[in-house]
């Protein structure tokens, strides 16, 4: 498997940031995509629509999903084509829901000092290793479980449970 | 055998090997499943299942409960109709279904499920409650669907924080109190990935119900989870509830843990956690004298028996302040009913509150009632812009008997001065 990513840091977000905040919180009940998606970020930065690529990735300071996050500001982005993000740590309920989503998510310390936005990063997911494209900066981050990896590379976890079911059966066993 | 914490010994336990270490990675076969009925989620569970994994009946139905809480009672035919969708699916799958007994955190604890060295998983990320007797909870999210369909669960093996209590709370301080405290200390990634493990002879002269308030909002300082190994409280209350003798379960003597923080609990004094995020958490006496519209008192955190005896203590022969919306929750039917036998509601209801059946509705945000430029002083689990109506106004996380006291004065008050 190959797990790179690669694209520029569309945002670098703050400590402990609240991901309900990249749609709005008075938009946290709209289910319908197409009403949500057009405001994502746009307290924070009104082009950024047209500022980001698919691929890009995203950028995040300690303890980033803090609190009780809805789906929307992470469902704006898979729909941007961002599916990578990293942080110096992930709340942890946040990392389990967005893992079991299909996002791509490392932590990196000392992240948030060694890339600017607009800097282009390759991320080798396996390895745990960032290189900032700009800078020449090769920044190491924590290697996923081996778990962590197949949740990546299935996108999620339908993908996931499909491929540990068949794994099951192989063994003949329900566990 | 290495030495180990008591979440290290359940998760080696429920994951088959002798002994584990923190920061590996491992499957786990808990012990319960629970979940509540939720748009979304149950539902898609329940088509995902059949539809896409061709699973007939789930591997753990007889380990698996179901609550239905939320939207109790229904406020339109689409949400009965949901819930008729439940227990069919329920009745199918062979997974006990409970309702009309509570908020279902609350009602898992009356009900025996959470016994000392177990392991239990949940969608939810307040059941860590059930802490209070020596069960490890964690909380799954949408991944309770991997749970449903293969039996087991992954989890990164958490370090442990050992928290050393002493001393007893002054009253009119309880365990929502120290939680928010831990969480103007730590911070709100302070206790990132880790479990917190509650000891010390401060933690046994705490009781049950404050053991449960402050596990429910462990999350907030970043933990996954939060545990007091049971001691004879627990077991006793384990004992009335199921008929049954449980054994206790401890962290070896010489086990490894991440930190070790102590906490003189006589010295803790009322917390409160300001508007807008669960971290924002400062003693009382900063937010002293705000001017408050509403209060409300339920929820999984604080609805429990001591909330609202204490609310009654404080509100009893007196009246809220004219104009002041006071709501009070219990959190389940046995709650209610022993607050209406002592007398505790009947004095709350004649002071003036507005007193509801047990249900999820006022605490998750079905129940819209403050509008823009209001103020509430809330037990509820959560204080984000929108939580209980309008995203312009604010909500102050605080304990049962502040919420008391305010509605008294109509201004955030320290519930000492009524005591």
């Amino acid at each position: 498997m190959s797990l790179v990513y690669e694209g520029k840091v569309a945002w670098i977000f703050p400590d402990n940031f609240d991901v309900d905040l990249i749609v709005g919180v008075q938009h946290i009940k709209e289910t319908n995509p197409e009403k949500f998606l057009p405001l994502t970020m746009k307290e924070y930065e009104p082009n950024f629509l047209e500022q980001v690529a698919k691929g890009d990735i995203l950028v995040a300071g300690k303890n980033f999903g803090y609190g009780h996050p809805h789906f929307q500001g992470m469902a704006a982005m898979r729909k941007l084509g961002l599916w990578c993000i990293l942080a110096e740590s992930f709340a942890p309920a946040f990392f389990r829901s967005e893992i079991v989503s299909g996002m791509a998510l490392l932590t990196v310390p000392g992240i948030t000092e060694r890339v600017k936005r607009f800097d282009r990063v390759r991320v080798e997911v396996e390895q745990g290793l960032v290189h900032n494209l700009n800078s020449g900066d090769v920044i190491k981050g924590v290697k996923p479980s081996s778990i962590i990896l197949d949740l990546i590379n299935n996108r999620g976890m339908i993908g996931f449970i499909k491929a540990e079911l068949a794994r099951d059966l192989g063994k003949g066993e329900g566990d | 055998m290495p030495a180990m914490t008591l979440t290290e010994k359940i998760i080696a336990r429920t994951s088959g090997k002798p002994s584990v270490k923190p920061g590996e990675t491992v499957w786990v076969v808990p012990d319960v499943f629970m979940m509540y009925d939720w748009p979304g989620i149950s539902d898609r569970y329940a088509y995902l299942l059949k539809n896409r994994f061709n699973i007939e009946r789930i591997p753990v139905a007889d380990r698996t409960v179901i609550f239905i809480d939320h939207m109790c009672p229904p406020t339109g035919e689409h949400e009965t109709e949901f819930h008729h969708g439940t227990r069919r699916w329920a009745n199918e799958q062979g997974i006990k279904l409970f309702e009309g007994l509570g908020i279902g955190h609350q009602v898992a604890a009356e009900l025996g499920f959470a016994t000392p060295g177990a392991m239990i998983a949940h969608l939810d990320t307040h059941v860590q409650l059930l802490g209070a007797f020596g069960a490890l909870t964690i909380s799954l999210l949408a991944d309770l669907l991997t749970a449903l369909a293969l039996g087991r669960f992954w989890i990164e093996v958490p370090a442990t924080i050992r928290v050393e209590l002493e001393g007893d709370f002054q009253y009119g301080v309880s365990g929502r109190d120290l939680i928010h405290k831990i969480i103007k200390d730590l911070g709100p990634d302070g206790g990132i990935g880790k479990v917190l493990e509650f000891v010390g002879d401060g933690a046994r002269k705490m009781s049950i119900d404050s053991r449960m308030a402050l596990l429910c909002q462990i999350m907030f300082c970043g933990a996954i989870s939060g545990i007091f190994p049971a001691d004879d409280k627990a077991l006793t209350y384990l004992k009335n509830k199921t008929g049954k003798e449980f054994e206790t379960v401890v962290s070896d003597p010489d086990a490894t843990f991440f930190e070790t923080i102590r906490y003189d609990l006589s010295l803790l004094e009322p917390h409160v956690v300001k508007p807008s995020s669960p971290g924002n958490a400062c003693a009382l006496k900063e937010v002293e004298d705000l001017e408050v519209q509403q209060g409300y008192l339920g929820s999984c955190a604080s609805g429990r028996l001591e909330d609202i005896e204490i609310a009654a203590r404080i509100l009893k022969g007196k009246k809220i302040k004219p104009g002041f919306r006071l709501y009070v929750v219990p959190s389940s039917r046995e709650v209610m009913v022993q607050a209406m036998e002592s007398g505790a509601l009947a004095a709350l209801v004649d002071a003036g509150a507005f007193v509801s059946s047990p249900t999820c509705d006022f605490c998750y945000g079905k129940t819209q009632s403050l509008c823009a430029g209001e103020r509430a002083v809330s037990t509820g689990t959560l204080n984000v812009p929108g939580r209980m109506g309008s995203i312009y106004s604010e909500i102050y996380q605080t304990s049962a008997a502040v919420v008391a006291a305010t509605a008294l004065t109509g201004k955030i008050t320290d519930p000492r001065n009524y005591l």
